[in-house]
């Protein structure tokens, strides 16, 4: 349960406008995590550079315990990366990209496939178009989990599903990981996934990992206030990472070490959607203003 | 390698690329230019590049267990394996006009003067044409594609009109009776005892040209495309 599947350490790649920096994280057997951050924080850009989908300019990636790019191949037989969503081949039935997809791998198991295209609903006469956006997330885990993949990366799974798909894919991810013992990253701005069935969550801000660490031990860094503006506010608000005041209302996230002790306000463990936005307003805070 | 090219066949390759290699037959056509089928293939690779575009083939393709290499290696292959089938038809063609009598030899006696038809006839010289004309081509298109992160349009037209180059050259010189040039002319598209070594150095020349710039054109594509960021 504890070896890591996967470690990254010291990703770097840089491009004229955009940087990934010192990117380093590791996922655990069995374990769900959560790859988060705004839009351009560089989720996919990791996901890309850690599997030679673009070339990074430092760095090493073990997969299973070995070098991802020495044993490049014979790794890939053990992964599953979807970016995206599937929107390859959109005019071709599943079973004429299945029929080609399985010739590439070694331990390809048909009775596992039938099973669970039958487990998932799907259609093999459909053609890739004809699938929702949560159907075609289902083919990839089928395709996946037919040639033993033990480490499924998804790039944002569950984007422009509506919540009762998403909850039932995420339901699926604990299935997969209690059952098959598979170890899921999946890359997501939508933090409430992440709070239904994430293990770990890894936070990655303009490039740079902030946070990789347990979903209880990430959210338990930070407290929340919300109240009306008051003296003890304008003492402490200099200690926030950021806040927001209106009409007399204000709200403020602190990291615990920082929040002065007060009896004006009730702090509280804040969930992973206000510690994202109030984050992230910190880094907008930062920026020149217009 | 196998199961790449089953995947080019199965779902890169797009029907119409079959059906202009089958244009090689289209020397069977009397009173048309033999050379035309030619800029058919070339332009047919436009349907199977802009497939593979607009079904994400690269995507999908660097995600399977294999080297990146090899995915331009499939690619090679099925544009070879076009052009050869293309050659092949429109020699089985050439073979059949010779021998139904308004072919080169048509020529040779002087009675229907390329079946009446017009430009080169399908000689040995012809097929050295052809292969110099697809060599230009590859090199120009795929070159230009591959190093111009998979540039589609303006690398066909270029392509097209050099690698056709060779084959208006050729119609031209073979079109010279009646002129100082008509001794080219007769070594382009006479069969003859007299014509048969100039014939053949023009024919393996072609095939050389083609077989040298391919694995040229195959090494510096496939070196581009593993350092390109996908």
């Amino acid at each position: 349960m504890n070896s890591n599947v996967l470690e990254v350490t010291n990703l770097n790649k840089k491009y004229p406008s955009f940087e990934l920096k010192d990117v380093s994280f590791s996922l655990k057997q069995g374990e769900i995590m959560g790859f988060v951050g705004r839009n351009g924080a560089g989720k996919t850009t990791t996901i890309k550079s850690m599997f030679n989908i673009v070339h990074p300019d430092s760095g090493t990636v073990l997969f299973n315990g070995v070098p991802f790019l020495d044993h490049e191949l014979e790794n890939k037989q053990k992964l599953s990366i979807l970016l995206g969503g599937i929107d390859y081949y959109p005019k071709t039935k599943l079973k004429t990209l299945s029929k080609v997809t399985k010739r590439f791998y070694k331990d390809w198991d048909e009775t596992k496939y039938a099973l669970l295209l039958k487990r998932f609903s799907l259609d093999e006469n459909k053609r890739v178009q004809e699938l929702s956006a949560g159907m075609k997330v289902k083919y990839s885990l089928a395709i996946a989990l037919s040639h033993h993949a033990n480490v499924l990366v998804l790039d944002e799974p569950t984007s422009g599903l509506d919540p009762i798909s998403r909850d039932e894919l995420l339901e699926i991810f604990e299935k997969l990981v209690d059952e098959e013992k598979v170890s899921i990253l999946f890359s997501t701005h939508i933090t409430s996934d992440l709070e239904k069935c994430a293990d770990t969550i890894t936070y990655i801000q303009q490039g740079k990992i902030i946070a990789s660490k347990g979903l209880k031990d990430f959210k338990n860094d930070y407290l929340f206030i919300k109240g009306e503006e008051s003296d003890t506010f304008t003492k402490i608000k200099d200690k926030a990472i950021s806040y927001h005041s209106r009409h007399n209302d204000i709200e403020a996230l602190f990291k615990k070490e920082d929040y002065p002790s007060n009896d004006t306000y009730t702090p509280y463990v804040p969930d992973i959607d206000t510690i994202m936005v109030y984050l992230e307003r910190k880094n907008a805070n930062e920026e020149p203003s217009i | 390698m196998k199961n790449l090219l089953y995947k080019e066949f199965m779902l890169a390759i797009h029907p119409m690329v079959w059906v202009f290699a089958l244009f090689g037959l289209m020397i069977f056509i009397p009173n048309y230019p033999n050379s035309v089928f030619v800029i058919y293939v070339m332009m047919s690779f436009i349907f199977l590049f802009q497939g593979s575009r607009e079904n994400n083939d690269t995507f999908y393709s660097a995600l399977l267990p294999i080297k990146k290499r090899d995915i331009v290696k499939a690619r090679f292959l099925s544009i070879l394996a076009f052009e050869m089938l293309s050659i092949i038809m429109a020699a089985v063609a050439g073979i059949s006009t010779y021998f139904m009598g308004y072919g080169p030899m048509g020529k040779q006696i002087g009675s229907l003067s390329n079946g009446g038809g017009v430009g080169i006839p399908p000689t040995l010289a012809f097929f050295g044409f052809v292969f110099l004309a697809f060599a230009i081509f590859n090199s120009v298109f795929l070159n230009m594609h591959y190093h111009q992160k998979f540039r589609m349009l303006v690398p066909m037209i270029l392509s097209s009109v050099l690698g056709y180059l060779p084959l208006i050259l050729a119609e031209i010189f073979a079109s010279m009776q009646g002129t100082p040039l008509e001794s080219i002319s007769h070594q382009l598209d006479v069969v003859a005892n007299d014509t048969l070594v100039c014939q053949l150095l023009i024919f393996l020349g072609g095939i050389g040209t083609y077989v040298v710039s391919f694995f040229l054109t195959y090494f510096s594509c496939a070196k581009k495309f593993e350092r390109i960021d996908l």
